[in-house]
């Protein structure tokens, strides 16, 4: 029924349900993993799940007042935080310590109809220290008849107190074929159709990850790809005319620059993949294999790891506002050190 | 629908619940009112789902239905029209049309069926008050109750019952209030007890007006419920253990000090004045025959003052937050109040010699 609305993820799902059967909920969980792999969907059918007025507390049915509600965000008994921006110009969404502190006012009364206060904190490493700190309260005298629900992807930044108070489940990336199904639903329901050739080549490039999936540039810095493998096999010091010349190209499309690096990203790491074990199963960029075993034949191991920490580091700089061209000329140096 | 209303009583209906609209929040709907029709009245309810409040009031239904309608704006609207009958129609789409004398507004409603049900209540009652009762024992105890509305148990006063009594109880972890009085009419019963939210409890003073009329209080399931003849307002229940408070009252107390109320009240004032911004500490000297209060702090300077007390026993000084003992002093109605201790390390406890059934504890602060 309702939990069969999450497509892949089975363990997760698997020991939720076994722990709604069992009936000993812990007072707070942890959905922890990569973004956009169902975390927020799972607690909300778990939170569905927990005051169904039909199949409740073990499944939800969607068509009960409770579950309608709860998918309506109308439901008294279910709350939702998620970031939000301090000003539209803000860089980062926080979740701030005032909203932290309206929901705690809340979750101190017993249900207003439901069975269980269900509160979902959605990117719950985006609390600053003070809120979590007021949050860690709450945790430590969790209040009856109530589930909260943390959700993050960088578990790591979160206060480790709150973290061993939460009964943590991991999430992992999806299947190619469950993000196919996935994808499909939604490009049929928003475009009214969905061609199977692109949606072959967006659920194999997603990374597991449905937003990714979805994304709008996703093909089109697909078509990067062939000049990117050029610039790993060729650019050296030799060669550093190729590596300006595609610096005056892309260097300046600033707001697709971080894709197209994930794109480079990708492309070593599919290569350095193929360098070890030989499997292109575990690759990314299926539909380019012969072009990368050209590549990983080509190249050492190290020079490709070295590659790869590059990118990654020009990445970590252009975030904090670096001068475009000098990263990327900075990173096409370390390729020529490493070939 | 169609109502016609006397604008003063629309006004007294609308008034009575606009504390507990929520005017931002992720329910747009709970800003408005609803308003419904019966026979010959009409109902009047808000909620911000954790208190909802209902009044009924007498109108001329010309036709049944219900509205909501926001609940600042028809306030702010009634409060400038003149005293004369309110003619309120629904139109298609949710649209009010409210006529009085020559002025006509038009305000967006929206559906009444969106508006969150009225929590099922019980009409049993479990204590009965008389109006005066339940606003001395409320403001006896009320100041006690901690700011901090995400701690869950003391955040609400203690309401008990037991063989044919009452217990009201407020505390914030630093001081307590406790008071007792018996029921008129309670058949004898095992001890039960309830926590009432401090929202409630404030929206409860607002429908004490009269001190001639009884509220009846009752539980059911997640919600509690004051019912004052056509009107009642019910609260959902709050979590979490109240403290023991029996441990927290000392006995044995062998300093007993007896001191004029109003006295004492005037010179803690003006000492105050220069205590501690913060922890508004006040030290009192207790000796033969009088008090000595001080407050000293290297910034804002020093006060003393002699206040005269009947007490003869051996000298103990003690740190009490001025605040709080004036609180205290500000409530009780006896002229001569008694400070009871044990040594200067123990709570002091207030309580006067008219009414040895209210006492507050304040904790000692150290000097
Ligand atoms: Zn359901």
């Amino acid at each position: 029924m309702s939990f069969s609305r999450i497509l892949g993820q089975d363990r997760p799902k698997h020991i939720l349900k076994k722990t709604l059967r069992n009936g000993c909920i812990p007072h707070a969980y942890l959905f922890y993993g990569q973004e956009s792999v169902g975390k927020k969907l799972a607690a909300v059918e778990l939170a569905k799940a927990l005051n169904c007025e039909v199949s409740g507390p073990v499944d939800g049915c969607d068509g009960c007042p409770s579950c309608r509600k709860i998918d309506e965000r109308t439901h008294p008994d279910f709350f939702l935080l998620e970031p939000e921006k301090s000003s539209p110009s803000a860089r980062d969404a926080i979740l701030k310590i005032d909203a932290i502190r309206e929901l705690q006012k809340k979750l101190i009364y017993l249900p207003y109809e439901g069975q269980t206060k269900v509160a979902i904190i959605d990117s719950a490493e985006c609390m600053n220290p003070q809120a979590a700190n007021s949050f860690l309260k709450t945790l430590e005298e969790p209040p009856s008849k109530t589930i909260i629900i943390l959700i993050a992807s960088n578990p790591y930044q979160l206060l480790p107190t709150l973290v061993s108070r939460c009964q943590s489940i991991r999430f992992y990336p999806l299947a190619v074929e469950t993000i196919k199904k996935i994808i499909t639903k939604q490009l049929e329901s928003e475009t009214g159709d969905a061609q199977p050739e692109l949606l072959e080549l967006r659920a194999q490039r997603s990374m597991g990850q449905v937003a990714r999936a979805m994304e709008e540039d996703l093909l089109k810095t697909s078509e990067y790809r062939g000049d990117l493998i050029g610039l790993i096999e060729q650019v050296s010091f030799k060669r550093m005319d190729l590596a300006f010349q595609w610096i005056r190209t892309y260097g300046r499309k600033t707001d697709r620059l971080q894709s197209i690096l994930d794109e480079l990203l990708n492309l070593v790491h599919d290569a350095a993949v193929l360098k070890t074990n030989r499997n292109p199963r575990a690759i990314q960029n299926k539909d380019l294999t012969h072009l990368l075993e050209k590549v990983a034949n080509q190249k050492s191991l190290a020079a490709l790891l070295d590659m790869f920490d590059a990118v990654h580091r020009t990445k970590v700089a252009l975030k904090y506002n670096a001068n475009a061209q000098l990263s990327l000329e900075n990173m096409f140096l370390n390729f020529c050190e490493a070939a | 629908m169609e109502v016609r209303i006397d604008k003063d009583t629309f006004l007294n209906g609308v008034q009575k619940v606009q504390g507990i609209v929520e005017t931002k929040g992720a329910m747009p709907i709970l800003s408005h009112l609803l308003i419904t029709t019966e026979k010959d009245r009409i109902g009047i309810q808000a909620t911000d789902l954790e208190i909802g409040a209902k009044g009924y009031y007498a109108a001329n239904v010309i036709s049944s239905g219900e509205v909501t309608l926001n609940a600042r704006k028809l306030f702010d609207i009634l409060r400038e029209l003149p005293s004369e009958e309110v003619h309120m129609i629904r139109e298609d789409n949710h649209w009010i049309t409210l006529k009085c004398g020559k002025s006509k507004f038009r305000l967006p409603g929206m559906p009444a069926q969106d508006f969150p049900p009225f929590p099922d209540f019980s009409q049993d009652s479990l204590i009965q008050f008389s109006s005066k009762l339940l606003k001395e024992m409320i403001r006896k105890t009320f100041f006690a109750l901690s700011p901090d509305e995400t701690r869950q148990a003391l955040n609400g006063l203690l309401l008990e019952k037991e063989n044919g009594k009452v217990n009201m109880v407020g505390t914030d972890g630093h001081r307590l209030a406790v008071i007792q009085r018996k029921l008129e009419k309670s058949a004898k019963g095992d001890k039960q007890s309830y926590l009432i939210p401090k929202k409630a409890v404030a929206e409860l003073l607002k429908l004490i007006e009269d001190e001639e009329s009884s509220f009846s209080f009752s539980s059911k399931n997640n919600h509690l419920a004051f019912i004052h003849g056509d009107q009642v307002i019910v609260s959902r229940k709050i979590d979490g253990k109240f403290p023991n408070y029996q441990q927290v009252i000392p006995s044995d107390n062998k300093i007993q000090v007896q001191v004029d109320r109003d006295v004492l009240q005037h010179a803690l004032k003006r000492v105050a004045l220069l205590a501690d911004e913060k922890s508004k500490m006040v030290r009192f000297d207790i000796q033969s025959g009088n008090i000595t209060l001080a407050a000293d702090t290297t910034e804002l300077g020093a006060a003393r003052e002699e206040v005269a007390v009947s007490y003869s026993g051996k000298e103990v000084s003690i740190g009490l937050n001025a605040k709080y003992v004036l609180d205290v002093l500000s409530v009780i109605d006896d002229e001569e109040i008694v400070l009871n201790l044990k040594d200067q390390n123990s709570s002091c406890l207030i309580t006067s010699t008219g009414d040895k059934e209210y006492q507050s504890i304040v904790m000692p602060m150290r000097l």
